[in-house]
């Protein structure tokens, strides 16, 4: 067993933003399980049953930053779109390195944003989402590993070098997340991410379903994205990220790409 | 020897040492593995693992192919 600390919180990234960098004072993650009172005459005792209806919530406690990707930006710059706006989210809280756990919400809907101004301190920020939107996808809310850290990159690459050990293949699939924070001089299609896997951690194939995660479009009209794919279709033991540096590229990108088996 | 074509794009290690250090259970940096690339529809070069081959035909990851398709 493992102790982690504050330290170790590798990244937060909402819908593309980037909101831990130097912000972030703390992050809850709660899930519940919704439960009705159900004692009845002759109990001694109250009793809770289980509706089967689970909620999630996340709060967030952050300074009060204007910077350009910033958490003011993503809360309010376009508040019609904020307030209410579903989005993906990942953490990571065991590190930035290779293996470890991180954790994918989506859709993550933000509900209030408040901007707190008291006399003698730094401006504050708070933020709730909650999980799921009535004609939304079905809350996901999962963790996976890290298969390639939150960093830079200037050229086409793979992390088949470190690919992570998932003990044994599956039949049924996963979840590819990728978190791009920065796309330095990035034209149209010029950063595509793949899923590679592998039986035997010597030859390796890109996943078909689970291929050509294509920045495109970055998160419309900034450099930062976050997408979730999914594929029903096996995954060898070993599982590694691939990225291509095309046309358009530009000179770096800044991305980090998680896998949670089925 | 059996030949085998590649029924999607595959990566493979060329490097000798690299590929004793992985059998060995050792991570070995992608630059030391010396990767090779086959294409779809290309045949199997020499190089590709031996222990890699039973498996991938079995998930159909590479298909068993006689000499005068290869020739052709």
């Amino acid at each position: 067993m493992s102790k982690f600390g504050s330290d170790q919180v590798a990244f937060c990234v909402l819908g593309g933003y980037d909101i831990l960098s130097g912000v972030l004072i703390s992050l809850t993650d709660k899930e519940e399980t919704i439960t009705e009172e159900s004692h009845t005459l002759g109990d001694a005792w109250v009793e809770h049953s289980p509706v089967g209806v689970r909620r999630a919530e996340l709060t967030i406690d952050a300074f009060y930053d204007d910077a350009t990707l910033g958490i003011d930006e993503c809360f309010s710059t376009n508040q019609s779109a904020a307030i209410g706006a579903a989005r993906a989210l990942v953490y990571g809280v065991e590190g930035n390195t290779t293996g470890v756990q991180f954790v994918g919400w989506q859709p993550a809907q933000v509900i209030d944003y408040e901007r707190v101004l008291s006399r003698g301190s730094l401006h504050r920020v708070k933020a709730t989402l909650r999980n799921g939107q009535r004609t939304g996808a079905p809350t996901v809310i999962e963790q996976g590993r890290i298969i390639k850290p939150l960093a830079g990159v200037t050229a086409t690459g793979n992390t088949t070098g470190a690919a992570i050990d998932f003990s044994a293949s599956n039949v049924s699939g996963g979840a590819a997340w990728l978190a791009i924070t920065s796309l330095v001089g990035f034209e149209a299609t010029g950063l595509v991410v793949d899923i590679m896997h592998s039986a035997d951690n010597l030859t390796f194939s890109t996943h078909a379903g689970l291929l050509s995660v294509s920045a495109s479009t970055p998160n419309g009209v900034v450099n930062s994205w976050l997408q979730r794919v999914v594929s029903t279709a096996p995954v060898q033991r070993y599982v590694a990220a691939r990225w291509v540096a095309g046309t358009g590229f530009g000179t770096s990108a800044q991305f980090m790409v998680g896998f949670a088996p089925k | 020897m059996s030949n085998y074509r590649a029924q999607r794009a595959l990566w493979y290690p060329t490097d000798r040492a690299a590929i004793r250090r992985i059998r060995a259970g050792e991570r070995v940096p992608m630059k030391q593995r010396g990767l090779r690339r086959v294409a779809p529809g290309e045949i199997l070069p020499d190089g590709v693992p031996r222990e890699s081959l039973g498996w991938m035909l079995i998930k159909g990851w590479i298909e068993e192919v006689a000499d005068e398709q290869v020739r052709v």
